[in-house]
């Protein structure tokens, strides 16, 4: 008997010294309270966004972004955040034509609604700038926006203590361009929608979650009538190109040439998503259209003149009803 | 009998125990094997000393400082406020002609900054020197973010990046000129009534300067090549008169051209 107890110890003192020392490898330093990665929630049917290997969420993280996201010290004057225009209540936009930065200074743009952010790859209308991260600086040192220097930003959180600590809790570093943009991106990615009425009516194959109107418009959508689907396809309701829709003969902001330089890109711009789309209007880069009914109109109609318009584009044909029932559908796509 | 299932079962345990531990240890790298060719020997008779870069900023044949009052060709007379460019993928021409690449240096000039380092290179003969204005592509589109502080690509303050399209302004040059026909007009608070900006980026436009005919020798002391940037040369073929702005972009794309053109005659070696 005590021979077997003298085996079975032997035993899992074996097992635990073989396990102390993986450990010991894996974990070079004690992890900040917080800091353990997560996974962003995604609801059902979406993927999961690709995210950086030196960036994971983690519950420190993701505050500290949240709290930057929303504190006006990232603009010259202090008076505006990134939440002044991308608004938490209200799908991350403020349903603006155009958005004011500081001193009431009016941007060139209309706002777009940062839901599922995680899921683009190049950002803005015109699509300049390749990274989350790199996106965040835009805003900051933009005239019209915030209207600051990055170098300065960064100045002003290191003589902050409270966020020297939540930094160094986050990142285990200070607050720098690359911490800064890192917990901004951070925060940015959790900000993932899907739950809306045509997701439930996905999800779960039940037909009664659309009207027969919404159905009706679900069809125009993606048959060859309506035609959106070619544009706006996917999970996320578009195919990340660039497009020239033909709302003006001439545009006075050059969109994707601005970038470029071709003039083969004059008047493309970003196809957004339509996710939320009937609660964040107004429309197009410039907010020109305030209402879906105005954007129902211009693609039936075909749109104007321009030589770099998507051949996609062509009179529709659309009844009045068909119009109506697409508008219908375009609200079962907003999250609850 | 009770006895030996569990000799025999501990046994088996520790075998488990050990396989698996020893798999863990084969996951360490394995050791680099020692190719069959032979290897060329580190020669240590070949010396290197540190090569450095002195740059003169220079219009008029005087320093190009803030304060002074110069004259283009054409008798503009113009004001600096801020000159600043990117100096890269800077390559030494060896006596055989071949080229010996300086890696990873980035130089951001300002007239401030007298002396830039290069680092260490082997002692010997050279024909010249050859380099890029701006920066190379690969690190124009690669994230700005990650440098710390003090490296030159990081961001600056005030910025020398473009954050709405991400990448490097290769060379500012900003102040203020006379636009005056008769060059009548006034200084108010030191400055002239036109402002001038050249923003000259993207890749397009990243130009490149030989003097592989400006032969050099590296010794037994510290080497330092003074490089001479003349302002005068950026002013070939433009009017500072209407020729002042450019975002390197839109209508401002063909002046832009004009200066990459004129920056390599800019730089020689003194």
């Amino acid at each position: 008997m005590f021979k077997q107890n003298i085996y079975w110890l032997l035993l899992i003192a074996l097992l635990c010294s073989c396990r102390r020392e993986i450990e010991k490898s894996e974990v070079e330093k004690p992890m900040q309270t917080g800091n353990e990665p997560m996974i962003y929630a995604v609801p059902k049917g979406m993927p999961y966004p690709e995210v950086p290997n030196d960036n994971l969420p983690t519950k420190n993280r993701i505050a500290l972004g949240k709290q930057l996201f929303f504190d006006p010290i990232l603009s010259r004057d202090s008076t505006i955040s990134c939440g002044s225009c991308h608004l938490e209540n209200n799908f991350f936009q403020d349903n603006m034509r155009l958005s004011a930065g500081i001193q009431q200074r009016l941007g060139q743009r209309n706002t777009p609604s940062i839901v599922n952010i995680a899921y683009i790859q190049e950002f803005f209308w015109d699509g300049g700038v390749a990274s989350l991260d790199q996106q965040i600086l835009a805003p900051i040192e933009n005239p019209l926006e915030m209207d600051f220097d990055i170098v300065k930003v960064v100045e002003r959180l290191q003589r902050n203590p409270v966020y020297v600590d939540k930094f160094k809790q986050a990142y285990d570093k200070e607050p720098s361009v690359y911490t800064l943009t890192r917990a901004i991106s951070c925060f940015e990615r959790s900000l993932i929608g899907g739950k809306s009425r045509y997701d439930r009516f996905l999800q779960n194959k039940d037909t009664s979650a659309l009207t027969a109107s919404e159905l009706h418009g679900e069809q125009l959508f993606f048959n060859e009538k309506g035609d959106c689907f070619h544009c706006h396809t996917g999970f996320n309701f578009t195919d990340n190109s660039f497009r020239n829709n033909g709302i003006y003969e001439v545009y006075a902001d050059s969109g994707r040439a601005h970038i470029t330089g071709f003039s083969l890109d004059v008047g493309r711009f970003r196809v957004p998503s339509l996710r939320n789309v009937a609660k964040t209007a107004p429309y197009m880069h410039d907010g020109s259209f305030a209402s879906l009914e105005q954007v129902i109109d211009h693609y039936n109609s075909g749109g104007k003149k321009h030589p770099n318009k998507s051949s996609l584009l062509r009179p529709l044909g659309l009844s009045e009803q068909d119009k109506q029932d697409l508008i219908n559908f375009l609200g079962s796509l907003s999250d609850d | 009998m009770k006895n030996t299932i569990f000799k025999s079962l501990f046994i088996a345990a520790i075998a488990i125990v050990f396989v698996s531990c020893k798999k863990k240890k084969e996951e360490m790298p394995t050791p680099i094997l020692i190719p069959a060719t032979p290897i060329v020997p580190i020669d240590t008779t070949i010396k290197t000393q540190m090569l450095s870069l002195s740059i003169a900023n220079m219009a008029n044949g005087k320093p190009a400082d803030f304060s002074s009052i110069f004259t283009t060709s054409t008798g503009v007379r113009y004001k600096i406020e801020s000159l600043r460019y990117y100096i890269s993928n800077i390559r030494l021409v060896k006596a055989d002609g071949s080229e010996l690449p300086i890696k990873d240096k980035y130089l951001l000039v300002n007239p401030a900054m007298v002396n830039y380092p290069l680092g260490a290179v082997p002692v010997g003969d050279y024909k010249g020197i050859k380099f890029g204005v701006g920066v190379d592509s690969a690190a124009n589109h690669a994230d700005n973010t990650k440098y710390p502080t003090t490296h030159p690509l990081a961001m600056q303050s005030p910025s020398i990046y473009w954050s709405w399209k991400s990448g490097y302004i290769f060379m500012m040059f900003e102040g203020n000129c006379d636009t005056t026909d008769t060059q009548t007009d006034v200084l108010t608070y030191n400055q002239f009534s036109k402002s001038f900006f050249y923003h000259i980026g993207m890749d397009m436009l990243y130009s490149q300067v030989d003097l592989s005919t400006s032969a050099f020798s590296v010794g037994n002391v510290p080497k330092e090549i003074k490089l001479e940037a003349n302002l005068d040369n950026f002013f070939t073929n433009i009017d500072l008169k209407k020729e002042n702005m450019t975002h390197s972009m839109g209508a401002g794309a063909p002046l832009a051209m004009k200066a990459k053109g004129n920056i390599p005659t800019m730089f020689s070696i003194k």
